[in-house]
């Protein structure tokens, strides 16, 4: 069997990661999918048709976690995955490639906050599904119809399908109705407190925050790769997260290997913003970056970093990253892999001695040019004049 | 850092490279270099290129910490004549490269550094179709696998060391080498030593040693009588057996290794140090071969234990052996010990094949608790015989009385080393061999005993019954066989001068039966003009045989003409049908026919019929005879009748009698001709038109389904013949006696309760 992927679209400043595990079971979090118009532009949706599983020629995803509504981790949700009833998927929906969700991670206190196109269907569907399960509709755990619930109720009361849910301090190890005994994710927010707390950004701060964990092998004691994955989490989230996982004594869920910064690598995970009135790092933060292990990489998902006052990405953000982790070890979406001009994903593979980049391929001796040739697709002109 | 690299051992190479294959090489690799490379010479018309290649490491440290750097610095050494038909060699350039460590690393030689085992199959193949870049990304990839300690493709398992440079083959069972190691089935003579029976084939030309029998306290004294007959025998006497001891030694129990040594022993002296790194005890071994050593040739086995961490890559236990073999002359040993330096050679290990792996290797299942009873081993049989038996299913009585004459090697799986011998009996032993360390399960026999088939034991072991012996005689005996009943029958033979390859497999409950299946094919003739075509070359053939009169003289003759292709084309189909048979036998009969056109191309077609069972009943008359309709017919006639009303109906039956099997078979009927009359009580079968659609249905099946009696209804009843009737039949009777052969008078009528069939 293949070892477990995760690989970091390049998707400007917003976030679209694909977790593969063994078994093919594939989890998304959050998407960006932009417009391919222009030729810089990485073609994610393509990557995923060939990423994802297919169920008689219908595209899956195992689990679609929606870490927040923000339009850049939502982008795209409404036109590429599919809507409605499985059962009414047509072949009209498979020519266009919608990738359908078997089982979607919902938050009701942030589907609340945002108001967007793409954060509006995520949120219908939502219902949708809730609807199925509240009213006991046999349809209701075909995949298509799965719901998780992440965390606690906002105004809407869910109290009565609480077997869909699982709250911060929760360990969630069967996904899409299949128990996984190598990988597991382990809840850290959204927490109840994100209810009271108030601010500018209390919609960024109250994202899904959680650590996936990865074994190569039940014999295995300690975990093979810890992914740290945040949405636009800020520091007053980090300050929670980190006291609430202390108190319960479950430390072991916040070391890391891979830290997806959050907010795309922007000041807010440090302090408040703007950096220059808030100088200093919080020390909870600075402590959530000590539980890194050896070897750890922090992935900005975001513009190019540069020396300026663009937040996010913010520059002394990264410089307090690469602080932990050295430069070598910080590693940008945009300008990590970059091939005629198109940046291309981070992809690392888990291997029980922790994350290393996946193999190189071979190519061949005998060689052909496809039809997607550029040289093919434009003229060629020839000639003396 | 300079001083621990391989390379600087190395002379710059001075001549000029004329391979353009390998110039173009070294051009790709400098530009990947990013600078110019070194050209090394590293002997026999090869070079050596170092190179660093780039390795992508894990983040929480390599596998077990072994050092696997960033950078690593390796050899690559090409065939300046060869290449890049050869592929090139790859090896590490780091002295202290871990490489006891590691598996997937050819054992050094000549002090060369140990090279990387970068691709499963031959690397030679493998360079075919790849570029000098892509050789650097196996390799890359290959160490960042080592730091993964993903290198050995099952994690479970542990990878044995990789081996080259054998002289020789060693043939034993794993499991048996394993059980002499615990004492099950060998006798110690040391603490962890013991000594087994091995034979050198004469002809073999590389050196090979077979595994005959361990030596336990039972037959030591027996085996050293054996050998000892043998090495009386002369050089020259064909019979002589070639009998080596050969000494296993392994280590201590508690003595577990991992490690790779990658530098195996050539020498005594390397041997004891290879014995001192893997902790095994050589002072046995050496007093054994010093003091009491049997062999009389200089040259014996000595297979050595190690015990890993983890069960080999494929075995049922963690003890890797590898197998040297010895060379001591009487000069090398004195007082106990082994005096001089005498060489040590690498053999190669073999597992001798088991029906399990062939099953496994030919992707079949085998029902091991059934038992296929073959009768005819001739060309056809023996094929198919071989076939089953190839992909492990053994379990076989094979039975035919002939033996292998000259001319049959033409056709036969046998060879020439068989002839004169029984078929059966030969064929049982060849399948023996292909499995020699199983028990038997073939049996060859001349003949069965008389009356074998007519008593149940006999089918109770064998669920199959298959007949290839083309003899009609057997198929009627088959066919009236009453001993058997829930067995799958299968009769396949060749016909149409070699062309057609048919197989007759009955249905449930022998029904249809091979006899119903055959008449079925032929009626077939009526509308199928292959068939038709067939069977009417068929009857040329046999009425060509009858003017040059060749009694006794069959398949079975050095003047019939047949090529062993045409055969093995049948015989593979039908092997090929067998097995999916045996895997789910359906419960339809079956007819399967492969036909090989011969012009304008050679081309091979092959047809599938499936038959619903025959309504059996027996003569009312006479219940000796029995009468078997195709499927459909009586329901026809019986149609036909009741339309007719409340007048008498008749007509005429088609298809064969067999007097062997008191059988006659109907495959088809023909209404009233119009000149028939009918009315309540009398029915007067016309004839108009009747001759020529009988003489076309003769015709079209080559004689084989004919005019085979009457039919007429008693709407009123009774269920007897009537007078009228009686004297119809007499009539007949008088003609048909007389015929050549006779034909029996055979009469059915219909009835408000059914058909009843009468046979004088």
């Amino acid at each position: 069997m293949p070892n477990p992927r995760i690989k970091y679209y390049p998707v400007g400043n917003g976030d679209t990661s694909l977790i593969t595990l063994e078994d093919n079971t594939t989890i998304i979090v959050d998407c960006n999918i932009r417009n391919c118009d222009e030729n810089d532009i990485y073609d994610v949706k393509a990557d995923l048709l060939k990423s994802v599983q297919f169920a008689n020629g219908v595209p899956y995803v195992d689990i679609f976690i929606l870490t927040h509504g923000d339009q850049d981790h939502c982008r795209g949700f409404k036109k590429h995955f599919y809507q409605g009833a499985p059962e009414k998927y047509s072949e009209a929906h498979k020519k266009e490639g919608l990738i359908r969700v078997a089982e979607m991670w919902f938050s009701p206190m942030i589907a609340e906050q945002h108001s967007n196109d793409d954060e509006d269907a995520y949120q219908q569907e939502a219902e949708r599904r809730l609807a199925l399960h509240r009213k006991k509709d046999p349809r209701k755990d075909n995949p298509g119809n799965r719901i998780k619930i992440i965390g606690y109720d906002g105004n809407a009361d869910y109290k009565d399908l609480d077997h869909l849910r699982a709250v911060p301090g929760e360990i969630v190890s069967r996904f899409n109705d299949k128990g996984q005994p190598l990988f597991s994710v382990f809840i850290h927010a959204p927490f109840k407190e994100h209810l009271e707390t108030l601010g500018d950004d209390k919609k960024n701060s109250t994202s899904i925050v959680f650590q996936a964990r990865f074994k190569n092998n039940l014999f295995q004691a300690d975990f093979s790769t810890l992914a740290m994955f945040g949405g636009d989490s800020d520091h007053t989230s980090w300050c929670i997260i980190l006291e609430k996982t202390k108190k319960y004594k479950n430390e072991h869920a916040l070391n890391w290997d891979l830290f997806l910064s959050p907010h795309h690598c922007s000041w807010s995970f440090f302090n408040d913003r703007p950096q220059a009135e808030h100088p200093e790092p919080k020390e909870t933060s600075l402590e959530a970056l000590d539980f890194r292990r050896t070897g750890a990489r922090v992935i900005s998902s975001s513009k190019k970093i540069e020396d300026d006052d663009n937040n996010p990405p913010h520059f002394e953000a990264k410089r307090e990253y690469v602080k932990k982790v050295t430069e070598s070890n910080f590693l940008n979406t945009t300008t990590y892999n970059v091939i005629n001009g198109v940046p291309q994903p981070i992809v690392f593979e888990v291997t029980t001695q922790g994350v290393v980049k996946p193999k190189q391929s071979e190519g061949t001796a005998k060689v052909i040019g496809g039809a997607g040739l550029g040289a093919v697709n434009s003229a060629s002109k020839y000639g003396n004049g | 850092m300079e001083m621990d690299r391989f390379r600087v051992s190395l002379p710059v190479f001075s001549s000029d490279i004329e391979n353009p294959a390998l110039r173009d090489s070294l051009k790709s690799l400098e530009a990947l270099n990013g600078s110019k490379l070194q050209i090394l010479d590293w002997g026999n018309d090869k070079i050596a290129v170092p190179f660093n290649i780039g390795v992508n490491l894990p983040s929480l440290g390599n596998f077990e910490n072994i050092d696997i750097r960033e950078i690593e610095p390796i050899i690559l050494v090409f065939d300046l004549i060869n290449y890049p038909l050869s592929a090139p060699k790859v090896f590490t350039d780091r002295l202290d490269f871990p490489k006891s460590n590691l598996a997937h690393l050819y054992i050094a030689v000549n002090n060369r550094p140990p090279g990387f085992c970068y691709v499963r199959e031959n690397a030679d193949e493998w360079y075919a179709n790849k570029r000098i870049d892509d050789l650097i990304i196996r390799i890359s990839n290959w160490l960042r696998d080592a730091a993964t300690g993903e290198l050995t493709e099952n994690g479970e398992q542990f990878e044995p060391l990789r081996l080259e440079g054998y002289i020789g083959t060693i043939i034993y069972d794993y499991n048996s080498l394993i059980g002499i190691v615990k004492g099950d089935n060998a006798f110690h003579f040391k603490k962890q030593l013991a000594v087994a029976l091995f034979e050198r084939p004469i002809q073999a030309e590389r050196y090979t040693f077979k595994f005959i029998k361990s030596l336990t306290v039972g037959n030591t004294f027996s085996t050293i009588k054996e050998v000892d007959e043998e090495r009386k025998k002369g050089k020259e006497d064909a019979t002589r057996k070639n009998y080596h001891y050969a000494y296993i030694l392994w280590n201590e129990e508690d003595i577990i290794n991992k490690e790779y040594y990658v530098n195996l022993p050539k020498s005594w002296e390397e041997f004891k140090s290879f014995c001192g790194f893997y902790g095994l005890d050589f002072s046995q071994l050496e007093e054994l071969i010093a003091t009491s050593d049997g062999n009389s040739f200089v040259y014996f086995p000595v297979i050595v234990g190690i015990r890993r961490p983890k069960a080999i890559i494929g075995y049922s236990s963690n003890i890797e052996f590898i197998n040297f073999r010895f060379r001591v002359d009487s000069v090398d040993v004195k007082e106990g010990k082994i005096i001089n330096n005498i060489p040590i050679d690498l053999l190669s290990h073999n597992q001798p094949l088991t029906f399990q792996q062939a099953s496994k290797i030919s992707n079949r299942n085998i029902d091991v608790d059934s038992r296929i009873a073959v009768f005819g081993c001739g060309a056809l049989g023996s094929k198919v015989i071989i076939h089953l038996a190839r992909s492990g299913q053994t379990n076989l009585t094979l039975i035919d009385p002939d033996q292998i004459s000259p001319h049959n090697l033409v056709r036969h799986v046998l060879f020439g080393e068989d002839e004169g011998e029984n078929k059966a009996i030969a064929l049982a032993k060849r399948i023996k061999n292909l499995y020699p360390y199983q028990p038997t399960r073939t049996i060859g026999l001349f003949a069965l005993k008389d009356g074998t088939l007519d008593k149940p034991d006999f089918f109770d072991i064998h669920n199959w019954i298959l007949d290839f012996t083309a003899s009609e005689a057997f198929f009627n005996k088959l066919t009236n066989v009453k001993s058997m009943e829930e067995r799958n029958v299968v009769s396949a033979s060749i016909s149409d001068l070699g062309n057609l390859g048919v197989v007759y497999m009955e249905g449930g409950n022998r029904n249809p039966r091979i006899d119903d299946l055959q008449a079925y094919l032929y009626s077939l003739s009526e509308n199928d003009k292959k068939i038709s075509d067939w069977l009417q070359r068929e009857q040329l053939t046999n009425n060509n045989n009858n003017i040059t009169v060749r009694v006794g003289v069959g398949c079975n003759s050095e003047t019939t003409v047949l090529s062993d292709d045409r055969i093995s084309s049948h015989a593979s189909y039908f092997s090929g049908v067998l097995k999916r048979e045996m895997l789910a036998s359906s419960k339809d009969g079956k007819i399967y026919l492969n036909r090989i056109i011969d012009s304008p191309d050679y081309t091979i077609e092959t047809q599938v019929l499936s038959i619903e069972p025959f309504k059996v009943l027996s003569a009312v008359n006479d219940s000796n005879w029995a009468v078997r309709f195709k499927d459909g017919i009586v329901e026809q006639i019986e149609h036909v009748s009741s339309k007719a009303g409340r007048n008498e109906t008749g007509g005429v039956l088609v298809g064969i009698c067999n007097y062997k099997t008191k059988t006659i078979h109907v495959t088809g009927y023909i209404n009233a001709p119009i000149d028939s009359k009918a009315d309540a009580f009398n029915f007067i079968r016309g004839h108009e038109g009747l001759p020529d659609e009988i003489r076309a249905i003769q015709n079209n099946s080559g004689g084989q389904i004919g005019y085979i009696g009457e039919w007429h209804s008693h709407p009123e009843g009774p269920n007897m013949l009537s007078q009228q009737d009686m004297i119809s039949v007499n009539q007949h009777k008088a003609e048909f006696q007389h015929l050549n052969p006779p034909l029996p008078v055979f009469l059915c009528i219909i009835t408000p309760d059914g058909l009843f069939p009468f046979v004088f």
